[in-house]
């Protein structure tokens, strides 16, 4: 029972994709990856429109609401022939390696997740505890927008963790630790498929993969039921889907819907979703200079999403005074930027980080490449170095206490990043050792 | 970037990874399960790193002697203490979070209110307000 939220989401993640595409999902993982991601979406939503129109959460209305849903896209689906089929994959050793090291992530993650029933700090204090406040709190629901604390946020996560709730017999700890367990899951399949896509050799893809989930944090942030792995997936799997546009491998017009969808749907998990979502169309102006972009197609999935995220903006109050202001006079405090970097450097060289301090260090190494000049990953550089100084500049200029700041946010913004560090790593070592072009 | 450069710089890649990887599992099986932020631990439970329980296993060669906590025994546990939130909140939810962690734990430990099925009422509320203020005083000394 608790399975079925997971396998609905799954399911109407699979339907709209094929709406979508005109092609199923199957056997492609990222595919796959994407529908269950869409599917959580879309529960979420559905979740938030039975609560908007009967005014209290009710399961059985939910319930009766998703079956509805999924009845009709069935109806729909029904007569929508698909005009293109995924061949199927090449089956090699690599395979029962990559499924190995699924298998390894997933026994040691599921050690985690279930020793940490109620997830960190956040999970228990604020997501969790706001969706517990949904299912309980009746006609007050909208009082969910109105604690100060964090009310900055779009609660799409609580919303999934209510639709969990309701399809998984009730308010229990099983499933947000099963939504983190599946989530945290998704992200090496991403590493290892998305360096794939990119023509990068499997046996580097496999170590890559290896490498992503020895990391001591991989396991420690997936077991904190934070929604910064939510968007963490979102961000992952939109930027292997902006590299399917540069490299020509997908970027037929409905492409773009989907695209805008995945990207979309950041915008309702969190605050900073916004910010990232900027960059992603950011990085996607100024790499895919020359090929086609259907940029109404892409906004298209909004005119979906931003009422859901206009609505809990009018309601959320606005913040207690001092919090998330912006003071211009710290540009030309030096400290400030001595503090930043050095808190940076202490987290790469953290042992849980699972010494990321060799992303710089073969970076810079990477650099001395010479097959790099025409092959680096131009797209990935440009949003992580957006990313990275974005964020810089907003704790340089944030009003409020520094060290906190930091200190609470930090860890979240780098496992954002994470996989796709580790994807641009391996994309440098790929291109540094394919045979060089020139005589 | 010719064969045997190409095959060099590749042994060295994977060299390198294939310690850091084996370093990092290392510890994973030799850490502690709980977070480093100080989640709230159920009262009087032991943690053991996942060594314990993988040797465990080899020894008796059965996986059914992995004893993973279930997560739905401490569940009512939990929601009565956010139970507890719901009534004070947003004051209670405001003290909570930039003070220190650690206390926590053994706030929520402390708390009647933990126990299954019970009620809140007038007095366990006044037993928390005295909760807050001691762990207010605590948490503004250090």
């Amino acid at each position: 029972m608790i399975y079925l939220p997971f396998l609905i989401a799954l399911w109407l993640g699979r339907t709209i994709f094929g709406l979508i595409m005109r092609r199923s999902p199957w056997p492609d993982p990222i595919d796959i990856c994407a529908s269950y991601l869409i599917g959580i979406g879309v529960c979420s939503c559905l979740a938030f429109i039975q609560i908007l129109c009967w005014h209290h959460y009710e399961p059985s209305i939910l319930n009766g609401l998703t079956i509805f849903s999924i009845l009709s896209l069935a109806l729909i689906n029904r007569n929508i022939q698909f005009h293109h089929i995924n061949s199927p994959p090449k089956y090699d050793l690599h395979w029962p390696i990559m499924a190995s090291l699924l298998i390894i992530a997933g026994v040691t993650l599921a050690f985690f997740v279930f020793n940490n029933p109620y997830g960190d700090w956040d999970a228990w204090s604020l997501w969790n505890f706001r969706a517990s406040f949904l299912a309980a709190s009746g006609e007050h629901w909208k009082d969910l927008y109105t604690h100060s604390i964090q009310a900055k946020h779009p609660w799409l996560f609580p919303y999934w963790i209510l639709f969990t709730w309701s399809w998984g017999g009730g308010i229990t700890t099983a499933t947000p630790c099963l939504n983190t367990f599946f989530l945290s899951l998704i992200l090496p399949v991403l590493v290892i498929c998305g360096l794939r896509e990119w023509k990068v050799p499997f046996s580097l893809a496999l170590l890559a993969g290896a490498w992503f989930i020895s990391m001591p944090y991989f396991y420690y942030h997936g077991a904190s039921q934070y929604p910064d792995i939510m968007i963490t997936c979102f961000l992952t799997i939109g930027m292997i889907f902006i590299m399917r546009v540069i490299n020509n491998t997908e970027n037929g017009p409905s492409f773009f819907y989907l695209l805008g969808l995945l990207m979309g749907f950041m915008l309702l998990t969190k605050d900073e979703g916004l910010i990232i979502y900027m960059l992603l169309l950011l990085t996607l102006c100024l790499s895919a200079s020359g090929k086609t972009i259907y940029w109404k197609r892409l906004f298209l999935p909004l005119a979906f999403i931003l009422p859901f995220w206009i609505a809990q903006k009018i309601w959320m109050i606005p913040a207690p005074a001092g919090e998330n202001q912006i003071y211009f006079g710290h540009l030309v405090n030096r400290y400030r930027y001595v503090y930043i970097v050095k808190y940076y450097l202490h987290m790469l060289f953290n042992k849980k980080m699972g010494n990321l301090f060799f992303i710089p260090l073969m970076f810079f190494v990477s650099l001395f490449g010479k097959n790099l000049r025409n092959s680096y990953p131009k797209a990935l550089i440009i949003f992580l170095a957006g990313f990275i100084i974005f964020f810089f500049l907003l704790y340089i200029l944030v009003k409020e206490n520094l060290p906190w700041r930091l200190w609470t946010t930090v860890y979240r913004l780098e496992y954002q990043i994470m996989p796709l560090s580790v994807m641009l790593l391996f994309n440098l070592f790929s291109s540094i050792s394919k045979p060089s072009t020139r005589s | 970037m010719n064969y045997c450069r190409k095959n060099l710089f590749l042994f060295i890649v994977f060299f390198t990874f294939g310690i850091i990887i084996g370093r990092n599992f290392l510890y994973i099986l030799s850490a502690p399960p709980y977070l480093y932020w100080g989640s709230p631990s159920p009262p009087g439970k032991t943690y053991l790193p996942l060594r314990h329980y993988l040797e465990k296993t080899l020894m008796a060669g059965f996986w059914s002697n992995i004893t993973l906590p279930n997560p739905d025994v401490d569940t009512n546990f939990m929601f009565q203490f956010q139970r507890a939130q719901f009534a004070l909140t947003p004051t209670l939810l405001d003290h909570y979070t930039p003070l220190k962690h650690q206390y926590i734990v053994t706030f929520v430990g402390d708390i009647p209110v933990a126990k299954v099925g019970q009620r809140i009422n007038a007095d366990l509320v006044l037993k928390l307000n005295d909760h807050i203020a001691l762990f207010k005083n605590r948490a503004f000394k250090e």
